[in-house]
């Protein structure tokens, strides 16, 4: 057997028997059962982050919806934690440009040229235990595309995550994740205006349902 | 001490390497480049049948309606004897490709077999013999304290012979161990000789008189202790198997299984070798005369066999080939695998093989260029990356999230597409693209760049942000060759 191999199930083994141990040596690596996005209306609205083990939907309608800088945010945010970050990009549009090195080290960026592509993917990432946070972005993809996803796939790839822990962020032109625990709309509309602003000072607007960990039905906008 | 590794019936074995099965049915080999093509080897359900070397294909089928006449394969030939040399050199560097089918090792420094102890020496073949046998071949081994003797040791039929009675072993070698000239032999035979001691025994002047110069040559092969300098070499660093299919295949089972015994038998190798697989090139030959030819990037090299099975499986997944294929060949590029000191507690990945497994099917999927971390590159210029494997031990965080650009992000569109762009005192009025048509009610711009004009590769560009009347803000990009859309606001 690999010293790799004996060193994990060591791991393991320590983690199930003294869970207290691996509380003091290791406090940092505790996941929470919220993933802060270190945007404070969406972390206020879903009560601490995006929920664990579950689906939580991005609906970006329209142009200049934020959704980019949204993704930014959440790249930083998650990179300042020390945490990883994938990145599905359905279309591959991310602006590397725009990003920091050291944010682009905590990201693992999965290029995609279809929807079909980024499903897949997306289905052998859930599956990987070691992935804790996905963000599947479908915003540009085409809409006939979008259409042909059969709404059964969503509620097969939360069974994934429920078996391994992670936790998806979807973003899309519309609604379209059947069963997803929470539901962010962005109200964020950036004009030419905001070409010459900071991304600091933006006006980003997104509005909050939680539907299945929390308050069913209960709304917050921000 | 010397060992030799003797494959017998070598050129059958290098056929039937990667069909070791066929052993078990009746099979001829012959020689198409001879004019009469004829059976070189068979093997021992064909010999039962009644097939003999020297037979056309025609006779063998007389003899035997269910023998498969195959034919020599030079290029597995070749093949084999790498495979041969890479086993022995996991066993001692000194080595010499003596023929085909013969490899001859100096044990001289090997300490576990100094002194050469026979249990010592039979235990050592006996895991060499294994090595070779994972590789589909079948070795006998001679031990003797000059590469002649070890060499007749290793021919004489047992699995493992070690000399330890030079003098004896010799007298007791048939004269045809000496290898003499055809006249030669019908004279020794015409003298009564049968063995080397007999030989040996008649007087080495008078014997030199009668046949000349060739005696010598026979006494000095007989001789139990000259000895003779190896010609060692390295083995060939390739790391290739490839198989011609009989039959059209239209399936994926069968190229899976095969592809099964190159992964396991090219994996035992570069163990043996301490080596790993960075990059496979799969090549598929078809029928119509074309290749389909594909190179996949292993994200972390390893020399695990159902990694590297894994990765090919869903490349074949997704491939879909206008004719059937008719031969595969399976090529890895090796590199020394990295170490790694795992802490016990300080991981950020739970189980690093398993992502790695997931990172090398998702690169099959999309290719290798399209999964990884994005590092910039050090150039002018917008859109300059590459992707690198992802890193998660000792990164340090983000200290002070600071953008890069002191504007928004927007989304990149790629390729960029292209648009016709019409312009009113110099500066675009109205557009016309997939994306978006019509008037342009804001554009600001232009924002001019330009580099490596002083080399070939020269570009420049002209930038203008435009707002369309349904609101959506479009970064157009003008070029020698014509304006594209680069990215939207988003």
């Amino acid at each position: 057997m690999p010293a790799d191999t004996k060193i994990i199930e060591l791991r393991q083994f320590l983690a199930e028997r003294l869970p207290q141990a691996r509380l003091g040596m290791a406090p940092e690596r505790m996941v929470p059962a919220a993933l802060p996005t270190g945007i404070e209306s969406i972390d206020q609205g879903l009560g601490g982050g995006l929920p664990q083990g579950a689906f939580t939907e991005l609906v970006a309608p329209g142009e200049g919806s934020g959704s980019a800088q949204f993704i930014h945010s959440l790249l930083r945010h998650t990179a300042s934690a020390g945490r990883f970050l994938t990145l599905v990009d359905g279309a591959d549009s991310l602006d590397i440009d725009a990003l920091e090195p050291e944010a682009l080290a905590h990201l693992l960026w999965v290029r995609c040229r279809s929807t079909a592509e980024a499903l897949q993917t997306t289905d052998l990432l859930l599956r990987d235990r070691n992935i804790a946070l996905v963000v599947l972005d479908l915003k540009l993809n085409p809409a006939h595309e979008l259409r042909r996803i059969p709404g059964t796939l969503w509620y097969r790839l939360s069974r994934l995550m429920e078996q391994h822990g992670g936790t998806v962020l979807v973003i899309t032109p519309q609604p379209l994740v059947a069963g997803a625990a929470a539901r962010i709309v962005s109200r964020t509309r950036l004009d030419h205006r905001d070409l010459e602003r900071s991304p600091d000072t933006l006006d980003l607007r997104f509005e909050t349902e939680q539907r299945r960990v929390r308050e069913a039905g209960a709304r917050q906008t921000a | 001490m010397y060992a030799v590794i003797h494959l017998p019936q070598f050129p059958l074995q290098a056929a039937l390497r990667l069909a070791p099965e066929l052993w078990e049915q009746p099979v001829a080999l012959v020689d198409p480049a001879r004019s009469t093509p004829v059976v070189l080897e068979m093997t021992p359900p064909a010999r039962d049948a009644g097939v003999e070397r020297g037979q056309t294909a025609t006779q063998a089928l007389a003899r035997c309606t269910g023998v498969r006449v195959r034919h020599r394969a030079l290029a597995q030939e070749t093949a084999t004897t790498d495979v041969l040399l890479q086993c022995a050199y996991g066993f001692s560097p000194h080595l010499e490709s003596t023929a085909p089918g013969l490899c001859t090792l100096d044990l001289r420094g090997l300490s576990r077999l100094q002194p050469p102890e026979p249990n010592a020496l039979h235990a050592w073949a006996q895991e060499l013999q294994s090595s070779l046998s994972a590789q589909g071949l079948r070795s006998h081994i001679g031990f003797a304290t000059t590469p002649n003797l070890a060499r007749h040791a290793a021919q004489s039929g047992s699995a493992v012979h070690v000399v330890t009675d030079a003098a004896r072993f010799v007298a007791s070698l048939p004269l045809a161990a000496l290898e003499p000239s055809s006249d030669t032999a019908r004279i020794l035979t015409g003298w009564g000789l049968r063995t080397v001691g007999e030989l040996l025994a008649l007087d080495p002047a008078e014997l030199t008189d009668r046949l000349g110069l060739e005696a010598l040559g026979l006494l000095a092969a007989a001789s139990t202790r000259n000895t003779r300098p190896l010609k060692t070499i390295r083995p060939p660093e390739v790391w290739t198997e490839s198989w011609d299919f009989e039959d059209p295949v239209e399936t994926l089972e069968p190229l899976l299984f095969l592809l099964r015994r190159f992964t396991d038998s090219l994996c035992a190798r570069l163990a043996l070798a301490g080596r790993a697989a960075e990059r496979v090139d799969l090549s598929l030959r078809l029928e119509s005369g074309n290749r389909l030819e594909r190179q996949l990037n292993v994200p972390e090299p390893s020399r695990d066999a159902a990694v590297l099975l894994r990765l090919l499986n869903t490349h074949l997944d997704t491939v879909r080939s206008e004719s059937a294929v008719v031969g595969l060949q399976l090529t890895l590029e090796t590199t020394v695998p990295a170490q790694r000191q795992f802490g016990l507690f300080e991981t950020t990945l739970k189980d690093p093989r398993q992502f790695q497994e997931t990172l090398g099917r998702i690169a099959a999927i999309l290719g290798s260029d399209r999964v990884g971390t994005p590092v910039k590159l050090h150039q002018h210029g917008t859109d300059a990356f590459r992707l690198v494997p992802p890193e998660f031990e000792g990164v340090a965080p983000l200290s002070q999230p600071r953008p890069a650009l002191q504007a928004p992000g927007l989304r990149r569109l790629r390729p960029a597409p292209v648009a016709t762009v019409e312009s009113v005192d110099g500066r675009p009025s109205s557009i016309q693209c997939p994306m978006a048509q019509g008037r342009l009610v804001v554009t600001l711009g232009p924002w001019r760049t330009s580099g490596r004009w002083w080399e070939t590769g020269t570009w420049q560009r002209e930038e203008w942000d435009a707002t369309t009347l349904r609101g959506q803000v479009l970064r157009l990009v003008r070029q020698p060759d014509g304006w594209t859309v680069d990215a939207v606001l988003d």
